[in-house]
């Protein structure tokens, strides 16, 4: 039961946050910790903002070691931590060539565009090899070539940190969506807390998808129907397969996983977009509950996910 | 008027300059033992070596504490920067529920 459930959703990083408390007398104190940590890590790693930590160091490629602050430090090592879990899957060196294809402003800004005169092209991934931290000194070197990314991860590590910020600042349980990406920490509701699953993370009330609940850790999807451009006569997606520089060429529409924390769900669910075909496997060799959907429409389980309407 | 001055033999000046080198002695000899005295009496009346040595182990641990629930707070496990700790760790599945939903996980 949910009685005491309050909630509060506004626009943030380019997407809808969503802030449920399970508790009512809870939701002030946790909307003020996911309004600041929204607000600082914006300005930490936008690729978009003209004063954000990340344009600067994207810009000083090449020129050696650069000092960062602590939140972008950490979100390059999460970003690095994903690549090498994924074997370079899910790489944050994907900014060029993204840039190339035409996602080089905002999201809102990019469909603006009139996509049809529009000539994408693509570059390279170096390899999120070519980045190298200084822990000790909080320095960041880019190789010449290099422009990070940071859109795979730190959304979802985003979520999982103001999560526990909140529940922790408000006292009571609360869950964190920030588009796809849903993080939750402290005491859980009875049942869950329950989560539609759809393509789209606006889908009104009226569409349609299966409602599970979870009650730790974080789910996530990833998809290649909602972030998408014109280019020329061409329909260009953002998840971009780093073995190719190019929109990944997938069987699947939405992959959505469960794991221990948003942040693990979010890259394994892109790292199965990437994948293909040998994405059930490789899901099933990590044990992470998945939901995949195809581009016809046909839905797979992996891992206990439970069947739809079951 | 004139005055007269005395000149001390040698012998009388030289017992003198002995007196004077045994009080001496005497005066260290008793300042360090009174000093030794009043050193053991504020030892005994104040036994502060042993509390403070747990007060210093207190503090460490207090620090490492603090220092561990902030981090805990700032970051989930799996985000920390332990690099033994993959990324992609499971968790058990979701479970079918029939209450309306709070939130729709759909592509962004």
């Amino acid at each position: 039961m949910i009685a005491d459930l309050a909630s509060v959703s506004f626009p943030a990083l380019g997407t809808t946050a969503l802030l449920c408390a399970a508790e009512a007398e809870g939701l002030p104190a946790a909307h003020e910790a996911l309004e600041r940590e929204l607000d600082e890590l914006d300005l930490a790693c936008s690729r978009f903002r003209d004063d954000s930590e990340l344009v600067r160091l994207n810009a000083s490629a090449g020129s050696g070691p650069v000092p960062v602050s602590p939140l972008l430090h950490e979100a390059i090592e999460v970003a690095l931590r994903a690549a090498e879990d994924t074997n370079g899957l899910v790489d944050p060196t994907v900014g060029r060539t993204l840039r190339l294809a035409g996602y080089d402003r905002r999201f809102a800004n990019v469909v603006l565009r009139d996509g049809s005169t529009f000539r994408a092209s693509y570059g390279p991934v170096p390899g999120w090899r070519r980045v190298r931290l200084d822990p000790a000194g909080r320095t960041v070197t880019l190789d010449g070539d290099v422009e990070l990314d940071l859109g795979a991860t730190a959304k979802a590590y985003a979520a999982d940190r103001i999560a526990h910020a909140a529940a922790k600042a408000s006292g009571t349980g609360v869950l964190v969506g920030l588009g796809g990406d849903i993080a939750v920490a402290g005491p859980v509701p009875d049942g869950g807390w329950p989560v539609r699953i759809a393509d789209d993370h606006a889908a009104g009330p009226d569409e349609t998808g299966p409602t599970v609940a979870i009650s730790a850790g974080g789910l996530a999807t990833s998809g290649t129907t909602v972030r998408r451009w014109l280019a020329g006569e061409t329909q260009l997606h953002h998840i971009v397969d780093p073995r190719t520089g190019r929109p990944a060429q997938t069987p699947w529409r939405t992959v959505t996983v469960a794991a221990a924390s948003c942040l693990g769900a979010n890259v394994a669910s892109t790292a199965a977009v990437v994948l293909g075909e040998e994405a059930p496997a490789w899901l099933a060799a990590r044990g992470l509950p998945a939901r995949l959907v195809r581009e016809s429409g046909e839905v797979e389980h992996a891992n206990g996910w439970p069947e739809d309407g079951s | 008027m004139h005055r007269v001055r005395h000149e001390p033999s040698p012998r009388a000046r030289d017992a003198g300059v002995a007196r004077l080198r045994r009080a001496t002695r005497f005066a260290v000899l008793g300042a360090t033992a009174l000093a030794g005295a009043f050193a053991g009496l504020a030892a005994h009346s104040v036994p502060g070596h042993k509390s403070r040595s747990v007060a210093v182990r207190t503090t460490t641990r207090t620090v490492r504490t603090t220092t561990q629930a902030a981090t805990t707070a700032a970051a989930p496990a799996a985000t920390t920067s332990d690099d033994a700790t993959p990324a992609t760790t499971a968790t058990s599945p979701p479970v079918t529920t029939t209450v309306a939903p709070v939130v729709t996980s759909g592509g962004s």
